[in-house]
């Protein structure tokens, strides 16, 4: 088990330098000097040769590449062009504000989705089944800014229930974790539905059918559960989804979190912060990934015996032998 | 004792059938699940009706697109102006049917790179396996690893704004998904049992691609190109919306969009009517989309 | 059909049920009659399609609707009219008065759940019992099936096929059901392990005297399980009588084909005997008899009229207008 789970997270290491290559070539391969960008316009050539050298611009792209590695892993993102602070410093102030809108997001989604998406599958081919399908396909056609103005026009123009932009306290999030959500819905609600269509046909609910048990525990306890692996990795998919969607939500309502960030920092070319925000994203995106990924193992017997069987280490050997000896004792 | 048997409006449909005779083909199921399908229908007749206005937006359009009229400007719909007016007092009905034209071509364009470059890697790493197929899906599990959106912003803004520069974009944040979704539409015919058996009766090889490989994965990856339209347009409008990608006065609906967000309290119309076409656009594609998955796949009804 | 001693646990009572599905309307079961009396095992033996699982499943009330309509008849499960009971009566005779063992194993329990709990899901719904109680007897279930209690907390994938079916079984039998209905419970399991788990269930019946419905294709489970026989062609019962009846003197063509094709040790025959030609298309079913395209001994009457299940000597019924005819 340990052997499993050390292995997945060693797999974070190349994907994290495949992003970081990906992040080094969008600045490489933009036109213009940062240097350019650091310096006021009467700078002088002895200045910006200085800071050539400082940056590292002087050497080649590999040699470059290698320094922004190392400066990455040692937490030095690079100094934003426009406020002169270190990146990672502003990231981690910004953090907290995206995480809270999107796991909010992930939460009102699967809050909403799965509930609706099993019922319009226990109900299939009903007016309830329409209604559900319809609202999640007009949601997700909704581009997620479009979705947004409409909220503000509601509950803040017309209704002044919630403040529109900016961050003034708790209310703040709900729109911004309403549009995302919502918007990701669609989603939740399809995964649900088609999992558990498949799910209701199995025998195993028809047994549960012969031995009198009731139609909502069916769906509940029977059917929910073995429903329930291709909705995790739907959530593990969305996280991605619903982090771009920070992006674009953030800069609708003014959110200050890492999306307004780096939508700032695309409008100033801004690069360091640009780079590092992605790279920070990134990071979250592929982590959730991989603890969506272990917990599995978790919800799946099959996994986690087999699991437990190939791999078993100390541990395991040791919880065998005490399951072994309650056993026995009863 | 005669058997019971009642005439319902299903007995009298299957009797009017029989007469002619019972000859069943995948395709004529498909096509049969498809038309029987009412949301696939009204997906395939919107995109239809935009496919028309977009060829005939310079007939049907009232205004040229990007002709100003400060007086009139902020109007609201009317019956010179179906959608009202915007702040230089350029028609916006007519905006959005110039719309239709750049939106859709623009995103048959993304998913015709995305196809060709995503797709064809995809089919790559799934038909010849081993190292081929590791190493292409470690690069794009790189690439997956950053979100769609962001990938394809941080692209427009290493690029610079321009036509190219944003179809690159998102070609590059679609390749991704449409490969895996190519390579695991290849995967499930290269495994599966009929070809395993065609193998063993000593069909050539490319005859198996011909006559098993093309025929049973088109149907997965015409799925996945309608699926993209709708993603490839909603992308565009996102990144419109923040200002990367097309540059003004182009009539794209993520534009139109994006340059009304500053009136949208006082002049709602402004956004709103775009805004609806983007949506209808997409619904119609989703829904189309489905449509045929639900054609395409027997099993899941 | 036959005398009645005491309330039969079942009387089925010209039963009809079609699927009406978008291809036409599959004719499954045909007015289909009998009963069971208490203690009593009833064989039910047909082709694949013939509609016998669809006849066990109206027993239980479990079809799926839509498709399949129950088109006329009744059925009555110890004196109560199942069309007419609501839900909540039913699900209450589900699992303790009725209960069911399903074809096959391997997707009848539930993946992500301990097999002891499936077990003590069925006596937590129906003996008013705490959670340990019901925790305690399904342990004893699993001994009475042959299993050790320690594989309580196992998931259904850690066992054997047969293995899987004897936790099916405890299921069946753990409300103490009086009617069991068996559909085909040894189909998907290897020949060896056949031989056990029917062994084990003719035990456990003879203990414990309940009624069981006996679903299958295989004649020689018939022999060994039941005590009445009923064949069944097409979604009819075409012969319906005593062992002795179906086994000695089997009246219907069909059963006669049937008997002919079970190889055989002391009969000296180089080939067996198929029954020619394919099960009839349900959703097309013939007004005259629907057995005739196959038949050997048809006549010009069997084309046009279809003939009724008559009693040819007391409880052997056959549906063919020559049976008796030559044997008498």
């Amino acid at each position: 088990m340990l052997k499993f789970i050390a292995k997945r997270v060693l797999f974070l290491i190349p994907i994290m330098l495949g992003v970081m290559v990906i992040v080094f070539a969008i600045r490489a391969i933009t036109p213009g000097n940062p240097v350019d960008s650091l310096l006021s316009e009467d700078a002088t050539e002895e200045q910006r040769a200085e800071l050539t050298a400082e940056l590292g611009l002087d050497q080649p792209l590999p040699v470059q590449f290698v320094r922004y590695v190392g400066d990455a892993i040692t937490g030095d993102l690079g100094t934003s062009y426009t406020t002169k602070q270190p990146v990672l410093q502003e990231l981690l102030t910004r953090l907290p504000i995206s995480l809270i809108v999107c796991f909010g997001a992930v939460a009102i989604g699967v809050l909403l989705g799965v509930p609706l998406g099993t019922l319009s599958a226990v109900k299939q081919y009903s007016w309830t089944d329409s209604v559900v399908r319809i609202l999640s396909m007009v949601f997700a056609a909704t581009p997620q800014f479009c979705l947004g103005l409409v909220l503000i026009m509601v509950f803040s123009v017309q209704l002044h229930w919630l403040p529109s932009v900016g961050l003034s306290g708790p209310a703040s999030f709900i729109l911004p974790m309403a549009t995302i959500g919502l918007s990701s819905l669609a989603q939740y609600t399809r995964i649900t539905r088609s999992s558990m269509l498949e799910v209701i046909r199995q025998d195993y609910i028809r047994t549960a059918r012969a031995k009198g048990q009731t139609e909502f525990a069916i769906t509940t306890r029977h059917a929910l559960r073995n429903a329930f692996i291709p909705i995790m990795s739907q959530i593990g998919n969305q996280v991605g989804h619903q982090l771009g969607g920070a992006l674009i939500v953030e800069n609708v309502f003014g959110m200050p979190g890492v999306g307004k960030y780096i939508g700032d920092a695309i409008t100033a070319r801004n690069f360091p912060a640009i780079q590092g925000g992605v790279l920070m994203l990134a990071l979250i995106f592929t982590i959730v990934n991989l603890l969506v990924d272990l917990s599995f193992a978790f919800i799946n017997p099959r996994l986690k015996s087999s699991i437990m069987n190939s791999k078993a280490g100390p541990i395991e050997k040791w919880w065998k032998a005490r399951r072994k000896k309650t056993a026995d004792v009863a | 004792m005669a058997k019971i048997k009642t005439p319902t409006p299903a007995m009298v449909r299957y009797a009017k059938k029989h007469k002619r005779p019972k000859t069943y083909s995948p395709t004529r199921d498909a096509v049969k699940r498809f038309v029987r399908n009412r949301n696939a229908i009204v997906g395939f007749i919107i995109i239809m009706l935009l496919l028309v206005i977009a060829i005939l937006a310079g007939v049907i359009a009232p205004y040229e697109y990007q002709a100003q009229d400060y007086a009139a400007a902020f109007q609201g719909p009317s019956g010179a102006h179906l959608f009202g007016t915007d702040n230089y007092g350029r028609d916006l009905f007519s905006r959005c049917l110039y719309g239709a034209r750049y939106t859709l071509l623009l995103a048959l364009g993304c998913v015709i790179l995305a196809f060709l470059t995503g797709g064809a890697l995809g089919i790559i790493a799934g038909y010849f396996g081993g190292t081929v197929d590791t190493v292409i899906m470690r690069c794009m599990d790189v690439l997956q690893a950053i979100p769609q959106v962001l990938l394809a912003i941080c692209i427009t803004s290493a690029l610079g704004n321009g036509v190219p520069q944003m179809l690159t974009a998102i070609m590059f944040s679609s390749m991704p998904i449409m490969s895996k979704n190519c390579r695991a539409a290849i995967l499930n015919v290269r495994n599966a049992d009929y070809v395993e058996a065609s193998r063993a009766i000593g069909v050539s090889e490319g005859r198996m691609i011909l006559k098993h490989m093309i025929p049973n994965t088109v149907g997965m990856m015409v799925i996945y190109v309608v699926g993209l339209m709708g993603a490839s347009i909603n992308i565009m409008a996102s990144l419109s919306y923040l200002g990367v990608g097309l540059v003004p006065p182009t009539p794209e609906w993520g534009l139109i969009l994006s340059e009304a967000k500053g009136y949208f309290t006082s002049f709602p119309h402004m956004v709103l009517f775009p805004a609806l076409m983007i949506l209808i656009t997409i619904l119609a594609f989703n829904m189309l989309g489905d449509g045929l998955r639900d054609a395409l796949d027997p099993r899941l009804k | 059909m036959a005398e009645h001693k005491d309330t039969p646990i079942v009387e089925v009572e010209n039963l009809t049920v079609h699927y009406e599905t978008d291809d036409g309307i599959v004719e499954a079961v045909n007015n289909v009659s009998f009963h069971i009396d208490k203690g009593e095992v009833l064989g039910l033996v047909g082709e694949t399609g013939a509609g016998k699982t669809t006849i066990a499943l109206s027993l239980m009330k479990l079809l799926p609707v839509p498709p399949s309509h129950v088109v006329s008849g009744t059925v009555r499960l110890d004196g109560q009219d199942v069309g007419v009971l609501n839900e909540h009566h039913m699900r209450r005779l589900r699992g303790s008065t009725v209960s069911m063992i399903f074809q096959d194993p391997m997707t009848a329990l539930n993946p992500v759940k301990y097999v002891g709990d499936q077990i003590a899901e069925v006596i937590l719904l129906h003996d008013k019992c705490s959670k340990k109680d019901a925790m305690l007897k399904a342990c004893e279930m699993m001994k009475t099936v042959g299993i050790t209690p320690e594989r309580y907390k196992e998931y259904p994938h850690q066992f054997s096929g047969g293995m899987k079916q004897r936790i099916v079984i405890a299921i069946a039998l753990a409300c103490q059901p009086e009617l069991l209905i068996a559909d085909e419970p040894t189909t998907a399991l290897d020949v060896t392990i056949q031989a056990q788990v029917l062994e084990m269930m003719k035990d456990l019946q003879r203990e414990r005297g309940m009624a069981m419905l006996m679903i299958t294709h295989d004649l020689g489970i018939v022999a060994e399980m039941c005590d009445k026989c009923a064949i069944i062609y097409a979604g009819e019962i075409v012969e319906y009588g005593t062992l002795e009846h179906i086994f000695d003197h089997p009246l219907h063509p069909y059963t006669v084909g049937l008997m002919e094709s079970i190889p055989s040790l002391d009969k000296d025959v180089e080939r067996l005997k198929p029954i020619p030609g394919l099960m009839i298309d349900p959703t097309n079913l013939p007004q005259h008899c629907s057995f005739c395209e196959r038949c050997a001994r048809k006549c010009a009457r069997c084309e046009q009229d279809d003939p009724a299940l008559v009693e040819v000597e007391p409880g052997h019924w056959v549906k063919c207008f020559c049976a008796g005819k030559e044997d008498a």
